[in-house]
Parts: C-alpha cells; sequence; structure tokens
C-alpha cells in the first residue's frame, strides 16, 4: 500500500509541475516577412500591427528600410488574427494570419505587396477572370475579387475605373467585349457591398500595351485574354 | 603488314566496339499519343505506386491519367491561369499544383476535389513539391517572387519563407530522406536549404549553369541531384558535397524537365528541340533518343523506366513505352 501511495504521489505532483509549467511558461509563436510597394517592387519601412480576432493590437513593429523585413514574435498561437498597415501613402490593407494551436515555438510567415494612395495608380488584377472571348466571370474569380471588395471597404474614400483590354487587335467584338467585361467586375463588387458612385468602367479597344500577346512562333497555339486593371481615380 | 601490328588494331578495334553502348544498348520505346489539353501540357508527374500520372496545362487544368493505358480520368479545374506543375504526396492521396494565378493549391485524388487554396507567393507558382514522407505533411513551392515558401498542408499556413536566390525561382525538389530542399533559379544557382523549420540560411549554393537553371530534383537515394538549364546543359551534383559528378550537353534547347528511375542513375530528359532522351548518367552514356516531332515541356518516368510520361507544346499527352525485348533498367525500391 505504501508503495502505491508514494508512485501515486509522484504522478500526481509531475502531472501538477507540467500543468503549471504551461501556465507559467506559454508557447509563442512568430511572424516574419517582408513589405512592398506593389506597383515599384521596392521594399517599404513602415509599421506592421498584429491585431486578434477581437480587432486588439497585440503587437507592432517597423519592417526594416533595407530589405523591407519584420519579425513579430510573442504571439499566442491558436486563432485567427490580422496583419493590418495604415500607412498616409498607401491604401489601408489588412491581411488575415491564422494561427494553428502548437506546443513548441514556430515560425511562420507572411510576405505584404502594398497598394499606393496616389491617383493613377494602376492596380493590375493578376488572374485571367474570364475566357478568350467571353464576358461573364470564370468560377473562381471571387476568390481574387473579393480581395478588391475588402480593398475599397477599408478605403472608402477612394474611387476607381475598371480598365478591360481586348483579347486581339482590330476585332469588331472589342467594344462590346471589353465594355461587357469591366461591367461585370463593377457588378461583382457592387453585389458585395461597393457603393455604385465609386466606380466607373472603360473597355479599351486594344490589347494591353504593358503585357501585349505573343507574336511570331511564340504565338502558335497561345490563348491570350486581356487584362484588367481598378485605376485609382480619386482619394 | 606485321603480325604485331595486326594484332594490335585488332584489339583496338575490338575495344572501340565493345565501348560503344551508345548504338549496341540503345533502348527502344514506342510513342502513342493517349489524350490532349486545350493548350500547351506544362507538366507531368508520376504517382509513387506507378498507377497514375497528372499533367499540369496552359488551359488552367490538371488531368489525372491512368498507367500503364494512359486512360483519361479525371480533369481538376479551380486555377485561373496556367498550372505550370504538379506533385503527388508520398502517400499519392493528394495533389499539389502551382500556377500563374499566383496560389498553390491542393486536391484530393481520388474525387478531384479541391481542398486548399495556399495563398501567399506575391507572383506566379512555377515549381510545386510534396514532402515525400508518410504524411505528406509539407509542400514547398517556387516562384517569380524569387522566394521558397513551405506550407503546412493540415493548416494551410506558411511555415517557412526561403530568401536568397536574386531572380525567380523555377523549380523546387524535397530530398526523398527529408532533409534538405533544393531550389533552381533564373540566377543560374541551385540552393540547398534544410527543411528545419528553424534555419533559413541556405545550407549549400551550387554553381555550375550559365544560364538559368530550370529544374532540379533528387535521386532517390538522395545521394544526387540532377538539373537542367535554358542552354540544355544537364548537370548531376554529389548532394552531400555540391561537387558536380557529370556535366553534358543533353538538348541543343531549352531543357525544361529531368526525372530519375529508381536505379538512381537512369535519367530522362526532354527538351524544346523536341527530343526525350534517356542517359545512363555514369557515362554519360545515350539509351534513348526520340524525336517527337514536338516542343517538349516535362517528361516523368515509372520505376523501371519502361514507360516515359511526356508534356508536349502541342497539347497532346504521350506515353513512350519500352518494347519488351530490350534491356530493361534494373529497379529498386523507390518511387517513380
Amino acid at each position: 500500500m505504501k508503495k502505491f501511495t508514494i508512485v501515486f504521489a509522484v504522478i500526481s505532483m509531475l502531472f501538477i509541475t507540467n500543468n503549471l509549467y504551461s501556465q507559467l511558461v506559454k508557447t509563442v509563436v512568430s511572424v516574419e516577412g517582408e513589405v512592398y510597394d506593389a506597383i515599384t517592387h521596392k521594399p517599404l519601412s513602415l509599421y506592421v500591427e498584429v491585431v486578434n480576432a477581437d480587432g486588439k493590437r497585440i503587437q507592432k513593429v517597423q519592417s526594416n528600410l533595407q530589405d523591407g523585413s519584420y519579425f513579430i514574435t510573442g504571439l499566442t498561437p491558436g486563432g485567427n488574427f490580422e496583419i493590418r498597415i495604415a500607412e498616409l501613402d498607401y491604401m489601408k490593407q489588412y491581411f488575415p494570419l491564422f494561427l494553428p494551436n502548437t506546443d513548441k515555438y514556430m515560425e511562420y510567415s507572411k510576405d505584404i505587396n502594398l497598394i499606393p494612395k496616389k491617383v493613377g495608380t494602376k492596380i493590375l488584377i493578376p488572374v485571367k477572370l474570364f475566357e478568350v472571348g467571353k464576358s461573364s466571370l470564370k468560377y473562381g474569380s471571387d476568390l481574387f475579387l473579393k480581395d478588391y471588395v475588402n480593398l475599397l471597404k477599408l478605403n472608402p474614400t477612394v474611387s476607381v475605373k475598371i480598365v478591360s483590354f481586348a483579347d486581339e487587335n482590330n476585332s469588331s467584338k472589342n467594344p462590346d467585349l471589353t465594355n461587357q467585361r469591366s461591367a461585370a467586375i463593377k457588378d461583382f463588387l457592387i453585389q458585395n457591398g461597393i457603393e455604385d458612385r465609386r466606380i466607373t468602367t472603360q473597355g479599351v479597344l486594344t490589347t494591353d500595351p504593358a503585357f501585349p500577346p505573343p507574336i511570331g512562333k511564340a504565338s502558335k497555339g497561345k490563348k491570350y485574354v486581356g487584362t484588367n486593371y481598378l485605376v485609382i481615380e480619386g482619394l | 603488314m606485321n603480325k604485331s601490328l595486326q594484332s594490335t588494331f585488332i584489339l583496338v578495334a575490338f575495344y572501340l566496339i565493345s565501348n560503344m553502348p551508345l548504338l549496341s544498348q540503345m533502348l527502344n520505346y514506342t510513342m502513342t499519343t493517349v489524350g490532349r489539353h486545350n493548350d500547351e501540357v506544362l507538366a507531368v508527374f508520376v504517382n509513387e505506386a506507378n498507377t497514375m500520372f497528372a499533367t499540369g496545362s496552359l488551359d488552367e487544368t490538371i488531368k489525372l491519367w491512368s498507367l500503364p493505358d494512359g486512360k483519361e480520368l479525371n480533369t481538376l479545374k479551380g486555377h485561373l491561369g496556367a498550372v505550370y506543375n504538379v506533385s503527388f504526396s508520398g502517400n499519392d492521396k493528394l495533389l499539389a499544383s502551382g500556377s500563374e494565378d499566383m496560389t498553390v493549391r491542393i486536391w484530393d485524388v481520388a474525387t478531384g476535389k479541391e481542398l486548399k487554396v495556399l495563398r501567399g507567393h506575391l507572383g506566379p507558382v512555377i515549381g510545386v513539391y510534396f514532402s515525400q514522407d508518410d504524411n505528406s505533411a509539407l509542400v514547398a513551392s517556387t516562384s517569380f517572387d524569387k522566394t521558397v515558401k513551405l506550407w503546412d498542408v493540415a493548416s494551410g499556413t506558411e511555415v517557412k519563407t526561403l530568401r536568397g536566390h536574386t531572380e525567380a525561382t523555377n523549380n523546387v525538389a524535397y530530398s526523398y530522406d527529408g532533409k534538405t530542399i533544393a531550389s533552381c533559379s533564373d540566377d543560374s544557382t541551385i540552393r540547398i536549404w534544410s527543411t528545419d523549420l528553424h534555419t533559413t540560411a541556405p545550407l549549400m549554393i551550387l554553381r555550375g549553369h550559365h544560364a538559368p537553371v530550370l529544374t532540379v530534383l533528387y535521386s532517390f537515394d538522395s545521394k544526387k541531384l540532377a538539373s537542367s538549364d535554358a542552354d540544355g546543359m544537364v548537370i548531376i551534383w554529389d548532394a552531400k558535397t555540391g561537387e558536380i559528378l557529370r556535366k553534358f550537353k543533353a538538348h541543343n534547347d531549352i531543357t525544361q524537365d529531368v526525372a530519375f528511375a529508381a536505379d538512381n542513375k537512369t535519367l530522362v530528359t526532354g527538351s524544346l528541340d523536341h527530343h526525350v532522351k534517356l542517359w545512363d548518367t555514369d557515362g554519360p552514356n545515350l539509351l534513348m533518343d526520340m524525336d517527337l516531332g514536338v516542343g517538349v515541356w516535362s517528361v516523368d518516368l515509372v520505376s523501371d523506366a519502361s514507360i516515359i510520361t511526356v508534356a508536349c507544346d502541342d497539347g497532346t499527352v504521350r506515353l513512350l513505352k519500352r518494347n519488351d525485348n530490350t534491356k530493361p533498367v534494373k529497379t529498386k525500391k523507390g518511387r517513380k
């Protein structure tokens, strides 16, 4: 019986000390990344904040001017957070950050592109939203277009023009096609809560000179789809 | 002619003839077109069990095909841009794809369902490679944004970003022992990284190519690395020391892909010069050379190299099957 009591006492002690240790020494995780200007691709030095699900700021650090790097530590794992950047010359942008539960130290990563808050800034939508010659949004477009919904919601005074380029030059279909495409993007933004008055549209009759279709041998068999932009018109 | 000279001549002739494996041991393959995408096929990857392969295309889809017959099994849709690369997990249950739309996507191979969309790269995703452990816990990816990222598949989080390449990173590979990752870049280097989540500096930088390095791949014993470049050069490296073991001009144009057979020395290469070649890298000796008449973006093979899967720039997916009367490649346990 005495032996049993000693074993029980030792196990209980281990259990208690382990729990105490966990409570005293909480696991923390870190996030590192780099911040760039989305247009010039140059690294930026600015304040990067992490807020929790209640909107409470947990950490705030300044990114390095040389390479745009930042490092945030002391974060409690297990939950959804947001990286927020509010800088006068850039659009306000929030980036979701999920930190999974873990019982050991971990470092996560998040690189950030910031869009300059300047009239005339051309924000390229970097995915093909349409099929060749079509003007209805492809399945899966919402994943990317919701980024722009969030961008416009966070920057309520900003107005934009949606510009759509053609798939080919000198086609009689271009006026209808490009106007319908920019309208389709506008419709999506409106359906997701952006005010009509903040959005204008423009269909361009030519292909995008910044991203021209391939020519010669390289064009054989290639499908080229015109690009789409959000251009900042008002702040 | 004096007798000793005659004997010497015979000996030399015998030596030369007996050392002509290029002619005497050439393997014969027959090509069949098993199907096509609606645009150029950019990637092909054979699963661990050699029962299936996946292709990725400029048409934004992924297709799954059976082996050995090459029957089309499923088309996976979801990407909003070209699918540049695909990779099966070590247990063959999952497939990772990397795309022009800047995402890595994880698919359930059995159902074709999209399980995860991993967003975090700031440019098109060029390379993807699943860790080959039984849990298939991590995926590595490369991008025009010059980084290599590691993703935890279960949580969908970015657990590591590896920086150092000075130009776009083109492809990435996990070693089969799970200890290292190799990435290659337009900066003409290959970098070897630790898979330890807390080490971010490269373990080695391999220099030897003089053009953008387009692909890099470990042998199944993780002892060798093969890489190819835009000038058609192939280099075989000692994976531990970074020493160049073999360097040879394999093709006359962009050589986008290479793949090892299970014997760790037979290597298939495919190029935009229209040729698919099979090499014994110990020589190197050319074992097979086939002109397909179209550019080749990607190649892979089954363990014993009896079937080579080919992704072509005319949208076709082709199989090269070895004729039974030619010498088989010795197999060992290992994938592909």
